[in-house]
């Protein structure tokens, strides 16, 4: 899985953050349908926020961009079962995906790029800027560091993310904390 | 300076990818994308 924030929805020209136009803060998620289903990742997005609270801004709405037809079916479906669930008119949208532009640099993976000696170390693996951000190990350390995630899941996979001996303990231990 | 022998460089790559953590150097299958705007 591959992650990078960005903007969409718009029709303003290669936003940026300090000129959005009409576009909205956005997640792009890369995903192997093999091993996580989109219904699966629809799940999460619902469970993340309360659909029936109704956007401040452009900037900071909530809307599910989908890519295709199939993707559009299971985005109303589950839209449908929110809003019989909850019993209200949701503000939540389903929208066509259109352009993505990827924001920043300093705005991806922000956890891990704030945490000095953790982006050290990815820094070392990825000289390019482009190469962290798609890292799934950068992804995976970011959210740990952002409070997501078991102490399970990050001992099923800490040998995969690469991180040095100490860096690996350190990990552990703020995960382990937060329990 | 003399150019790094093709050995050498050969190494030196190999270095570089063993950089690169586990999970980055898996094959994935073929990735669908997914987009969502959370405020």
């Amino acid at each position: 899985m591959r992650t990078r924030v960005g903007y969409s929805g718009g029709s303003a020209p290669s936003p940026t953050y300090h000129r959005l136009g009409d576009h909205s803060e956005t997640i792009q998620i890369d995903f192997d349908p093999e091993r996580v289903s989109y219904e699966e990742l629809l799940y999460s997005f619902w469970a993340s926020h309360d659909p029936r609270r109704a956007a401040w801004s452009v900037q900071y709405k909530n809307a599910v961009f989908v890519h295709d037809a199939e993707q559009r079916v299971a985005a109303e479906r589950t839209r449908e079962r929110m809003a019989r669930a909850l019993g209200a008119e949701l503000h939540t949208e389903v929208l066509p995906a259109g352009r993505f532009y990827r924001a920043e640099g300093y705005h991806q993976k922000y956890r891990l790029r704030g945490s000095g000696p953790f982006a050290a170390e990815f820094e070392e693996f990825y000289p390019v800027e482009a190469d962290l951000v798609d890292s799934t190990s950068a992804a995976r350390v970011n959210g740990y560091l952002d409070g997501y995630g078991t102490i399970e899941q990050l001992e099923w996979e800490i040998d995969r993310l690469g991180l040095s001996a100490s860096l690996s303990e350190r990990l552990r231990a703020e995960v382990s904390r937060r329990r | 300076m003399s150019a790094p022998r093709a050995e050498e460089a050969g190494s030196e790559r190999a270095r570089e990818v063993c950089r690169i953590p586990p999970i980055d150097r898996e094959i994935p299958g073929l990735l669908s994308t997914a987009t969502f705007a959370l405020g």
